[in-house]
């Protein structure tokens, strides 16, 4: 009986496809068998393919050292598109531009969403929805053009690049006032509409996810991550809510009382519509209905409470200073 | 400008000596080309090997329809291995002279923003490379072809012939290794 030797490559290849770390270990134990010498070998490599990819994928400031400058520069494809320059990070991912080279010639962006997502089930209902979103097709909507798994196992997503300004930071650094930032609302709303016609519902509408691009003078908003959030979207329990560093997945301030209450049945459009109000209220008074770090600093349930059973205050009785209300004079004094 | 198309169908159809005709042509083709680009640079010495090495091809093939995987494959191994000797001949000639101000910096793979290499680093690499081809020469040599000639993962694969899932491995297996060399010595 002849056996095939397998090589120390293999063994830490084979061992490195399998998630589960007891599923490893217990392969490791047989594939090493007493050669404690090997499996110490291969266990100090996969500690540095780890370290390798946090180094790729937590592309934060870190000091190039040979090692980590290698891996960045070299692991910059993801399926057809090459990764350029990172240019945002949240909770649930990483998005960088990327180029791609067919079927056109074009940049996009490219989110790859972090460990602890269940890949499959992500893309599952991704794919669900992959035929509403092909179709798509209005300026104040941001395309989502394709999804995949990247070789880690990790779902992406690419979607028409927006360079830009998220909506309320543009809206105070071109100084708009409040005719002009109603006119923008207007056409995130539109654009919002034109999803809810084609079934798609949002999930997870806040100031970063409407991104102003200016065209020729023109600003115009885009909502982007539409199909993101959705297959992204988990029950939420108290287990998930908290990644590792305390950071909370969703955006608590935006959410609405079903989205927040998390024994409910699915949402439907009216949440969108409710962030839409929120993201209105912030538009037009600076701050969002609860404040953010309060309900940040609740428990959960408080937090739930909060959102669900209290009324938030009017924002006529939080109107910003007086310069940012109009532009013309005379309707500035009859506003007050 | 046709001779590298004649060598790479001469390798194709089993002539096993000309792949050593290869080597030295490219590797020419690839020490002018950066020895052209290093005297027009004054200001920021930056070389950018893939964009040579795709500069070379072109050069060398012409406008002759563009060979196969099956002998392009040749070209990217001898390429790389040009390539490779062309940097670290540049970088030696650096380290040896230590001259504060005249750091020569290196874009390897994609034109990422930050993803320079020193010449003291490269040579790090280049040494760290030698050590992994004691060990596992197909993965040394998968990685030779992404670092000095930009392949993604699935055109090494298709330059070494093998399925991309082995290049996968492949890459794995030198890219946790080459870490943790680089590290150890960075320490």
């Amino acid at each position: 009986m002849t056996t095939r030797s397998i090589s120390l490559k293999d063994i830490f290849a084979d061992a490195l496809e399998m998630e589960a770390p007891e599923q490893r270990c217990a392969y490791l134990d047989a594939a090493c068998g007493g050669d404690w010498a090997l499996r110490a070998e291969i266990e100090s490599l996969l500690t540095a393919h780890a370290a390798a990819d946090h180094f790729l994928y937590c592309d934060k400031s870190v000091a190039v050292r040979s090692g980590a400058g290698l891996v960045r520069l070299l692991d910059d494809t993801i399926g057809l598109y090459k990764l350029r320059e990172q240019i945002g990070e949240g909770g649930m991912g990483i998005v960088y531009v990327a180029e791609q080279a067919e079927p056109i010639r074009r940049k996009v962006a490219l989110k790859v969403i972090k460990p602890g997502m269940d890949s499959r089930e992500v893309l599952a209902r991704f794919e669900a929805e992959k035929q509403a979103l092909a179709l798509m097709d209005h300026p104040h909507v941001a395309r989502v053009i394709d999804a995949g798994t990247t070789q880690q196992g990790r779902p992406y997503f690419v979607m028409e690049l927006v360079r830009g300004f998220p909506l309320i930071e543009y809206c105070d650094e071109a100084r708009l006032d409040t005719r002009a930032r109603l006119e923008l609302f207007l056409k995130v709303c539109q654009g919002v509409q034109h999803a809810h016609v084609k079934g798609i519902i949002h999930r997870d509408l806040k100031p970063s996810n409407v991104m102003v691009t200016v065209n020729d003078g023109v600003p115009v908003p885009k909502v982007i991550d539409f199909g993101v959030a959705k297959a992204l979207h988990q029950k939420l329990t108290d287990h998930t809510i908290y990644t590792q560093h305390r950071q909370m997945i969703g955006t608590p301030a935006y959410m609405s009382p079903e989205q927040a209450d998390m024994s409910s049945v699915d949402v439907d459009t009216r949440s969108d519509v409710y962030s839409l109000g929120v993201l209105l209220y912030e538009l037009l008074t600076g701050t969002t209905p609860f404040d953010k770090e309060t309900l940040r600093s609740k428990s959960i349930d408080e937090m739930r409470r909060i959102i669900r059973e209290q009324d938030p205050p009017r924002p006529s009785h939080r109107m910003p200073p007086r310069s940012r209300r109009s532009n013309n004079n005379a309707a500035s004094t009859h506003a007050s | 400008m046709a001779e590298l198309t004649l060598i790479l169908q001469s390798i194709e159809h089993g002539d096993a000596g000309a792949a050593e005709k290869l080597l030295p042509l490219v590797y020419d083709e690839l020490r002018s080309l950066a020895a052209a680009k290093m005297a027009a640079e004054r200001g920021d010495h930056t070389l950018q090997p893939t964009a040579l090495v795709h500069e070379a091809f072109l050069r060398l093939v012409g406008s002759f329809p563009s060979p196969e995987w099956s002998s392009r494959r040749y070209f990217f191994s001898a390429a790389a291995n040009a390539m490779h000797r062309v940097l670290v001949d540049h970088a030696r000639q650096k380290a040896a002279r230590k001259r504060g101000g005249d750091l020569l910096q290196l874009q390897l793979g994609a034109p990422a923003a930050n993803s320079r290499l020193s010449a003291e680093e490269l040579l790090d690499l280049s040494g760290a490379l030698e050590r992994l081809e004691e060990t596992d020469p197909q993965a040394a040599e998968l990685a030779k072809l992404r670092v000095f000639t930009g392949l993604s993962v699935e055109e090494a694969s298709l330059a070494m012939g093998v399925p991309a899932r082995s290049g996968y491995r492949n890459w794995a297996f030198a890219k946790a290794w080459l870490f943790r060399m680089l590290n150890a010595r960075a320490d």
